[in-house]
């Protein structure tokens, strides 16, 4: 069996064989409230609390100290002890460009042994970047970059659709090698989480919708029962 | 590279440059033995030497070709308005007979009147600019980069303070002759570090000088050298540098911008 690098999220790394193939390169994307920031972290402090890893969070949105405030409100994770440690390094790229991106990118993968990045979120930078051509050149470069270089990335994207029927599919997803939609569906008078793998390059996984629910102890994915 | 496609013009004699004061639309290059012109996607650039250089910019081959007859008026008005000045050529033979340049072999004459004497720059820039062709470009600059911060790196060894550190990376870049380096600082008007701006001035940049306008800074490896300086200096990596003015912008000198961004 392949190497794998393990999410952490039991049930998901059954889902895909053990985890993701290592250097890949992943797309979490949903609607805002889905989950997308929780999931990314949570791959970084699992990395960092059961497998050893060091794990980068390159936040567009929030500043580092609300984004773990947030986060601390209903998780039971000790964030700060590995941010601190200097096991999870936290980066608010503000006044963006894509060469401070790439430059912060890469002194950490290649100087300082991160082997798990979060980029969150794209449609940051795509907000940024006034000219969708710029956009899309930088995207690919960024990708094929991480590609050559030791480290699993995840990167965020907000997308509007609330159901799969409506999903559009956009050039995120087809440079990519996987993608992960994250829901959050009004069913009855209710929403229900839910997860689907909707590609994963070199993976064999299932194609259904998985209900998950976000816990004390982060995010859990049932397996069996599929919406 | 950068769908820039270059042409050349050779008048066959030097044109005097002070004579060509008052050709529409030419301006003199600051510290440069060249003028140069900006019609829409294409600049030119007239040397002393009698070398005109069109680069004309356009996304594809099809807008290419409608962009050409354009460009081609507009140096044909160019090489009048010069023989106006009292150059005697024929300018129908010498648009005639331009012919397109591989933009990754660019001799420059005039644009470093201090450094070019002493630097190859046609193989520095071959080196530079010809794998373009064949690597993706984000890639190619990621290496700039990178090779930048090592050389970077070094010289912040043993440094006390940042005065010295500046006078090395200025040194440095006048002794490998890739510029003519100035340091100033500005207050952070973001007002989000309590650190000043380094602005580093150079002028006659080995990997930009003379080059057209694509829009871009090219001058990735000194970035990376400022860059890799101030991260080992200050043991810090949210450090930004950003070329905020380079020939590839439209300037006629670069300029780097170094502020500690807020983590
Ligand atoms: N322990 C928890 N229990 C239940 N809900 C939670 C818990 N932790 C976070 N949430 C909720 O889950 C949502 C996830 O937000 P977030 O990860 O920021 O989503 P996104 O990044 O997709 O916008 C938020 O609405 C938050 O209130
Ligand atoms: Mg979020």
């Amino acid at each position: 069996m392949a190497e794998r690098v393990p999410t952490g999220i039991t049930e998901l790394d059954n889902m895909l064989g053990g985890g993701f193939l290592p250097k890949r390169n992943i797309l979490v994307t949903g609607g805002p409230g889905t989950g997308k920031t929780t999931f990314c972290m949570e791959f970084l402090y699992r990395g960092a609390e059961q497998f050893n890893e060091k794990g980068l969070f390159v936040s567009l949105e929030e500043k580092q100290d609300r984004l773990v405030d947030n986060l601390s409100q209903g998780l039971d994770w000790d964030l700060r002890k590995h941010i601190e440690g200097g096991a999870i390094v936290m980066v608010t790229v503000e006044n963006f460009s894509w060469e401070h991106l790439a430059d912060t990118l890469q002194a950490y993968i290649t100087r300082h042994g991160v082997k798990r990045v979060v980029i969150d979120s794209l449609t940051l930078l795509k907000m940024n970047t006034k000219d969708p051509f710029e956009f899309r050149r930088n995207f690919i470069g960024l990708m094929g970059f991480l590609d050559n270089l030791d480290c699993t990335t995840i990167v965020t994207a907000e997308s509007n659709f609330m159901t799969r029927e409506k999903a559009s599919y956009s050039l995120e997803e087809f440079i990519v090698d996987g993608v992960i939609v994250l829901y959050n569906l009004p069913i009855k008078n209710e929403r229900r989480r839910a997860l689907e793998i909707l590609k994963m390059r070199g993976v064999k996984h299932s194609n259904s919708m998985f209900p998950f629910k976000i816990t004390e102890s982060g995010v859990v994915v049932y397996q069996e029962e599929i919406i | 590279m950068m769908d820039v496609h270059c042409y050349q013009y050779l008048i066959g004699k030097d044109v005097g440059l002070e004579k060509l004061d008052g050709v529409p639309g030419l301006t003199k290059v600051d510290g440069a033995k060249v003028m140069q012109a900006q019609f829409g996607s294409v600049t030119v650039l007239v040397f002393e030497t009698g070398e005109v250089r069109a680069f004309i910019r356009s996304s594809g081959i099809e807008k290419l070709k409608n962009a050409l007859p354009a460009a081609g008026v507009k140096i044909m008005g160019l090489l009048q308005a010069i023989k106006a000045k009292g150059v005697e050529f024929d300018e129908n033979a010498v648009l005639a007979a331009g012919k397109p340049m591989a933009f990754d072999y660019l001799a420059v004459k005039g644009v470093r009147p201090e450094l070019e004497e002493v630097v190859n720059l046609d193989a520095l820039r071959e080196l530079v600019y010809a794998p373009y062709s064949i690597m993706p470009e984000f890639q190619l600059e990621r290496n700039a980069v990178q090779g930048g911060e090592n050389e970077g790196r070094k010289l912040a060894q043993g440094k006390q303070d940042k005065e010295e550190l500046n006078s090395a990376i200025v040194k440095y870049l006048r002794d490998e002759k890739l510029g003519i380096g100035k340091v100033g600082s500005k207050a952070d008007e973001s007002g989000q570090s309590q650190y000043e701006i380094q602005v580093f001035t150079v002028h006659e940049s080995a990997f930009a000088a003379g080059m057209p306008v694509v829009n871009k800074a090219l001058c990735n490896f000194i970035r990376g050298v400022v860059r890799g300086a101030y991260v080992a200096f200050m043991e810090l990596e949210n450090i930004e540098v950003k070329e905020s003015h380079c020939w590839g912008l439209g300037d006629t000198y670069c300029e780097f911008e170094m502020r500690v961004t807020p983590m």
